[in-house]
């Protein structure tokens, strides 16, 4: 075997505003023919800048300096004409978001002939051929059809799908992935790993995997690179990495993601005694229809259901966990719960009172008891509003008669309670990083002293390391205070760390519902049962294992 | 610990360091200053005929200090007079139809559904109606008046703000804080006040800026039209139009007028620039982390 691409001391800095940031630092790394190399680390690790400098993709207060030979070529330093008949041509690319990565105003067509026309003397219909044949490998149904289609048309399963046909369409001998999956469901996640191992050995192709997940690097790569705040931590074949670790970081990266997936692990709630059944929240035949535009001015109703039917209960006490794939209703159900959407039928009830029967004060009054914390930390917070004036609104609507004095000190004490300091106080949303903004969330959430939380997606934006604490802090919170918590996510293994009864949700019902160990480990549907393999496990024979078993299940 | 700032103390800190804003400010202040009390220390007033100095160039000696025009009246005087007007047009038109649009989108956009389609085709409606048709009716049934001018810019201003601030408020509606906002038990009122208007500021801020010379431009037109502010009294409008005609035989008649209304331009142009950015908190230097 000979090397595809070799680093030699490559560091990346970036200048700004006088600083010098040094984001990576004398990485040396090799990757051979026909192989999948993954990089692994945090955000701010260096992964995705020290594959943006091989593609000369940096930013201009970025330089990079070392040695990175791609086929005998050394392309630091490479003149952007020169490069651009590499990249694209003999490297390809495809990124994270595939929401943003394709142009909406342009056919997908269009979009993938531009590459051939750059890179090939192919005429227009050896190019409309070549783009057809590449979207069916890719398993586009229909691809003539799609070849003249707009992005917007697609999933984000299927765009991400466009993408890598754009990318193999010139044959490259490398192709960079740039956390591929991270904005996916699980399930189309485990399609769009398969297609690209599948990819790979048909176009006989490497391919350097990014991503901060432990599973996705073992169910894919061949070689692992740990790298924190731009320094390698360890580098080697993954079966060594996963199985006798060296690195300290790589140990506690694997403690952690294996924490959350081991099977007798440690409930961090104490279990419920099941003696106390009264249930806060309840609904019975819950629907939520949303119309959508006509297509034509006489045309029948278009109606969306988002919640069909649901009827669920939560009692006191208790983490009901929510889980299901973009689209199944859940955060609908939650807004609903909350007051913040009408009901088409059916009943919820909240605390004993029927949400469709109470006037704006009673809502209020409910409301007092059930707050809610967003998944997004930035766009949840008005970002012209200090933490002050942020932690001091529902104080003013909740409890008008409140002394100036008390309100200070209750606002300094929620501050305190979810591991911020007064002198926070004075900041605006856009000077604290997205955990400290998830805090302030919290903060505001539990200021009216509720008793029933929701978490819609609460960690899903954030870090796997500031993820962990700041489920670790609603834990406590939700302990000390005896909350009741209603936990929606799509991540199964924060779910199953903390939940004590689950709900599965597809296409606005419920498929299953039961306490969190059942539904895991001896899940009734076939649905629950195939979200919970499609999780990536960190731990490559077993992953290797379930891509056999689905290579021949085809 | 950091001290608490309201917002508009912290915009003014941001505005200060704004070199090009601050000059704007301050060269908008003497021009206020001047047409307010510039005529009091002139011997002449907006009427008088100087039948002894008929279009005569500017002179420091018989204190016609920007000449006269073609009626021997005082330039000096009538720019100051015009000044009034025009910076009094351009101000109050553009404060009424921001307030009135601003409120009016945002109140749309916030309620939407049938609320929202009723108000925003009300402002179809006045969308539809020819501006000088518009103005000629406010004449025939009320007399001429420069606070019809008021009225009638102000009438028509206020739609586009509306119609830019519901979709803006569009936009901000979705976004999650509004909605922690309800379940934080705010009224719809506060919400509209406290978390949109706000958050718009930015857009408003700019287009009141691109506002000001318009209106001062649309007054001009107006009095060209005979519509507008009646002789004797003028607008720096009316005065670079009649200057206009002169322009080359007395060629100051253009340019003292056309120099206060453009420095007027420029310094509100300069003036919600600054303004923009700083009632914008991301542009703000951060904190330590």
């Amino acid at each position: 075997m000979t090397d595809l691409l070799a680093t030699k001391k490559l560091n990346v800095k970036f200048r700004s505003r006088g600083e010098i940031i040094h984001a990576v630092k004398d990485l040396s790394f090799k990757l051979s023919d026909d192989e999948v190399l993954g990089i692994v680390g945090e955000s701010g690790s260096g992964k995705s800048q020290t594959v943006l400098s091989i593609m000369g993709l940096l930013e201009t207060n970025g330089s990079a300096t070392g040695s990175c030979l791609f086929a005998d070529k050394e392309l630091i330093g490479l003149p952007s004409g020169e490069l651009n008949n590499v990249r694209g041509n003999e490297i390809a690319m495809i990124f994270q978001d595939p929401m943003s990565s394709l142009n909406p105003y342009i056919t997908i067509g269009k979009q993938m002939s531009g590459v051939l026309k750059r890179h090939t003397r192919m005429g227009n219909k050896e190019i409309k051929e070549r783009c057809i044949e590449m979207l069916d490998s890719v398993g586009i149904g229909k691809p003539q059809e799609r070849f003249d289609g707009y992005s917007f048309e697609l999933s984000g399963g299927m765009r991400q799908r466009v993408m890598i046909a754009s990318a193999l369409l010139t044959n490259p001998k490398l192709l960079i992935a740039d956390e591929p999956t991270t904005a996916l469901d699980v399930t189309v996640q485990e399609k769009i790993l398969d297609l690209i191992l599948a990819v790979k050995e048909r176009f006989k192709m490497s391919v350097i995997m990014i991503t901060h997940d432990l599973g996705v690097v073992a169910r894919t790569c061949d070689q692992v690179l740990v790298m924190k705040n731009g320094e390698l931590q360890e580098s080697g074949n993954t079966e060594a990495i996963f199985y006798s670790p060296k690195a300290d970081y790589t140990k506690e990266l694997l403690k952690k993601s294996k924490e959350i997936n081991l099977k007798e692990q440690q409930k961090y709630t104490e279990t419920q005694d099941p003696s106390i059944k009264n249930s806060l929240v309840k609904s019975t035949n819950a629907k939520v229809n949303f119309v959508l535009p006509k297509k034509a001015l006489f045309s029948a109703e278009n109606i969306l259901t988002a919640v069909n039917e649901i009827s669920m209960e939560t009692h006191e006490g208790e983490v009901l966990g929510i889980v299901g794939e973009s689209g199944s209703g859940k955060s609908t159900l939650a807004k609903t719960i909350l007051g913040l959407q009408k009901l088409s039928s059916g009943q919820v009830e909240v605390f004993g009172e029927r949400l469709s029967e109470i006037n704006k004060k009673e809502l209020k009054e409910i409301r007092k008891k059930m707050q809610v914390v967003f998944q997004d930390p930035f766009s949840s917070l008005n970002p012209r509003m200090t933490v002050f004036e942020i932690l001091k609104e529902p104080l003013d609507s909740f409890f008008p008669s409140m002394t100036k004095e008390s309100a200070q000190k209750d606002i300094e004490d929620g501050l305190m309670e979810v591991g911020l300091t007064p002198e926070y106080l004075g900041r605006y949303p856009h000077e604290l990083s997205g955990g400290q903004c998830q805090r302030v969330a919290i903060a505001r959430a539990l200021m009216p002293k509720p008793q029933l939380l929701i978490c819609d997606e609460a960690v899903s934006a954030l870090d796997a390391s500031i993820r962990g604490e700041i489920i670790d802090l609603l834990l406590r919170i939700k302990a000390e205070k005896k909350l009741t918590m209603i936990f929606i996510a799509h991540d199964l293994a924060v779910v199953r760390k903390i939940c004590d009864r689950v709900i599965v949700m597809q296409s606005g019902k419920i498929v299953e519902q039961g306490p969190t160990e059942k539904v895991f480990f001896e899940p009734e549907k076939e649905y629950t049962a195939n979200l919970l393999s499609a999780v990536p496990v960190p731990d490559p024979k077993m992953e290797r294992e379930k891509y056999i078993k689905r290579v021949q299940a085809k | 610990m950091r001290k608490t700032n309201s917002l508009l103390n912290d915009a003014w800190v941001a505005l200060s360091k704004n070199k090009a804003a601050l000059i704007s400010a301050t060269t908008m202040a003497a021009m206020v200053f001047m047409v307010l009390f510039g005529p009091i220390f002139s011997p002449y007033t907006i009427d008088e005929t100087d039948w002894y100095k008929i279009s005569a160039a500017p002179s420091l000696l018989d204190g016609h200090i920007f000449g006269t025009d073609d009626l021997g009246r005082d330039l000096f005087v009538r720019t100051m007079f015009g000044g009034r007007i025009s910076l009094m047009v351009g101000l109050v038109a553009t404060l009424v139809s921001v307030m009135i649009g601003v409120t009016y989108g945002a109140v749309a956009g916030f309620m939407g559904g049938r609320i929202d389609a009723l108000m925003m085709r009300f402002v179809d409606v006045l969308y539809a109606m020819p501006f000088l048709f518009f103005v000629i009716l406010l004449m025939v049934f009320f007399g001429r008046s420069i606070f019809l001018i008021f009225v009638a810019i102000g009438a028509v201003n206020w739609l586009d703000i509306a119609r830019i601030v519901r979709g803006q408020t569009l936009n901000i509606k979705g976004k999650e804080y509004v909605d922690a906002a309800k379940t934080g038990g705010v009224s719809t009122i506060k919400i509209i006040m406290k978390h949109i208007v706000p958050n718009l500021l930015g857009v408003v801020v700019v287009y009141v800026a691109l506002t000001v010379p318009q209106v001062i431009l649309v007054e001009s037109f107006l009095s060209f039209l005979g519509l507008g502010v009646q002789e004797p009294m003028t607008s720096w409008g009316a005065l670079v139009n009649q200057g206009a005609r002169q322009m080359e035989s007395s060629p100051w008649m253009l340019l003292f007028p056309a120099i206060f209304l453009a420095t007027t331009l420029f310094c509100f142009n300069f003036i919600g620039d600054g303004l923009r950015d700083a009632l914008d908190p991301k542009d703000r230097t951060r904190g330590n982390d």
